[in-house]
């Protein structure tokens, strides 16, 4: 039976079953192009969606000690080795945030300017440029490895290994929770978590009811599945960010590749061409670990360690002091074609008929 | 005052007002048997030409009276009111459209700009190293590479340009539909449908 790595659920949306109906109610808060996969495989979706294995969420936390810092740094090596192995650039999708900045500041790091200038290049649009100006003028300007993000779509071809920032946002927080508080304020959000808090902002987007609904399923989660500590409401969105959104995440950019593309991609291509700089097993092992280390008393200081790391680099302190996570890849995605599902044998679906992939035995029963 | 008008060619009856002139040659799509004129009218007149309840009929010299009752048919207030809806939802595609233009360039003088800029892009080749001389004061003034500047304009151009043609292709598509599409319920689908393509599928 096929089964999806990722898709637009809009066609999934079939009214006359009751279990699909209850899975859509989720869709009002999140995006239908954001599907939602559990990592752990607890949650059963009513269509099936495959968990991409190597996304299986790591339990195993005993004896992790690696820093944030280590991360990125193993990450880094990962990435340059594969780039040497097979002898092709690195184009790095450069946003200007947080997450692909310091994916640049990795690689400038560790490999010498010579290597960095010939090995790395760096996708941007003017909105890069313009969201972290001081790093584009200082470190990307005067190395001029640039070619242009907004052709995402045609990069698939198999000329470099490709690599994003995406995946930071999963083990730091989420920008649901930049939503919330932005109109709810910080001041609670390091208490614990309720159903009455969590239930207050889902109301904003759902029934009370149906809100009541996702928090028995995610608190249910967060107790049977979660191997460290989800106690507070910042935690609880983390969650489910954390645990069921990353497969998505990782796929939506190969998502929206070019028609002509689409054929180039399978399991081999992906192994060595595309890469998400925060996918690591190490790195989730860290998130789970350091709930501290995320961020401080306002959403200013979301992603302070990774912003730390990019302020010891360059020592813009205002940068440091005042970036606020912003989405960039919308811009990127607007007005592109999209096909409406990715299966699971990487074949791309530009019509989803739901009756070929409902799971009669998932949770929304 | 300026005032285009959609006139019947039948009768002269005033189907509509058009209030924006670029939104002519989409009306216009939708019928055959109309043509616009432009009349000049004092600025306090007190002419309704987009009330379906009250009917114009153009006659000489851009003067008006009442439309012959004999034209008043149902089909006519039909025409009229599906027109008139046609107008306000072209408007509304147009702020849909305009949510992606109004940021796709960093320049206020863009539209002139991106066409010089083209033009001066395809002037220059790097491969044999050769720039417009544009290019290199440009460069010379960012004091940058002119390589590097020629990568940077070229990115600002293909980003620029590739908006709005993407958007341009949406905007046509979308006035096509509407022309075709007749009751208000339908058209507002379309404005519905054309919000999806422009924007909300690059939601995520």
């Amino acid at each position: 039976m096929k089964s999806l790595y990722t898709a637009n659920v809009n066609p999934l949306f079939d009214k006359t079953k009751s279990d699909v109906t209850r899975w859509s109610t989720i869709f009002y808060m999140i995006s239908a192009n954001s599907p939602i996969v559990d990592r752990c495989d607890y949650v059963k979706m009513p269509y099936n969606f495959k968990l991409y294995e190597p996304f299986r969420l790591p339990k195993d936390l005993a004896g992790f000690n690696m820093t944030y810092e280590d991360c990125c740094m193993q990450r880094t090596v990962e990435i340059v080795e594969i780039s040497r192995r097979i002898n092709k650039p690195i184009t790095v999708f450069y946003s200007g945030g947080v997450d692909s900045t310091l994916v640049l500041v990795c690689l400038m790091k560790y490999l010498s300017p010579e290597e960095y200038t010939q090995r790395v290049l760096v996708a941007l649009s003017w909105e890069s440029i313009h969201e972290n100006p001081n790093f584009y003028y200082d470190y990307i300007r005067p190395v001029g490895n640039i070619v242009n993000s907004n052709d995402l779509n045609n990069m698939f071809d198999g000329s470099c290994i490709m690599v994003g920032g995406e995946h930071n946002d999963q083990l730091f927080g989420s920008d649901i929770i930049g939503s919330i508080f932005r109109i709810t304020g910080f001041d609670h959000a390091h208490d614990p978590y309720t159903r009455e808090s969590v239930c207050h902002w889902l109301g904003h987007n759902m029934p009370p009811d149906i809100a009541n609904y996702w928090f028995d399923l995610i608190d249910n989660h967060i107790k049977t599945q979660a191997p460290c500590e989800v106690t507070t409401n910042f935690q609880f969105w983390w969650w489910l960010n954390f645990a069921f959104k990353w497969q998505n995440v990782f796929f939506r950019m190969m998502f929206r590749v070019n028609e002509s593309q689409r054929a180039n991609i399978n399991q081999a291509f992906v192994n060595d061409h595309f890469h998400h700089f925060y996918s690591t097993v190490e790195f989730q092992k860290w998130a789970m670990l350091n709930p501290n280390l995320k961020i401080k008393n306002d959403w200013r200081s979301y992603k302070w360690e990774a912003k730390r790391l990019i302020y010891e680099f360059n020592k813009d302190q205002f940068y440091y002091d005042n970036k606020i996570k912003s989405g960039s890849l919308n811009r990127i995605f607007t007005q592109r074609k999209s096909p409406k599902g990715l299966t699971s044998d990487y074949e791309f679906l530009d019509i989803i008929d739901p009756a070929e992939f409902y799971n009669p035995n998932n949770s929304f029963l | 005052m300026n005032v285009m008008l959609l006139v019947h060619v039948d009768h002269n009856g005033i189907i509509a007002e058009i209030n924006k002139e670029h939104h002519t040659r989409g009306i216009m799509a939708c019928s055959m048997n109309d043509e616009t004129q432009l009349v000049t009218l004092p600025d306090n007149h007190s002419f309704r030409f987009n009330d379906t309840t009250v009917h114009y009929q153009m006659v000489k010299n851009f003067s008006f009276k009442q439309l012959p009752t004999r034209y008043i048919t149902p089909e006519w207030i039909e025409l009229r009111t599906n027109t008139i809806n046609r107008l306000k939802y072209l408007g509304e595609l147009e702020n849909i459209s305009r949510k992606v233009t109004m940021t796709a360039s960093e320049y206020y003088a863009a539209p002139i700009f991106h066409g010089l800029l083209g033009t001066e892009l395809m002037k220059s080749n790097p491969t044999t190293n050769t720039y417009a001389s544009s290019i290199q004061e440009w460069a010379a003034i960012q004091d940058i590479s002119v390589d590097t500047a020629f990568k940077e304009l070229t990115i600002m151009h293909e980003q620029a340009t590739g908006t709005f043609l993407r958007n341009h292709a949406l905007y046509l598509k979308y006035v096509r539909i509407l022309g075709q599409t007749t009751g208000e319920e339908n058209m507002k689908q379309v404005c519905e449908d054309a919000y999806m393509e422009f924007l909300r599928n690059a939601w995520i």
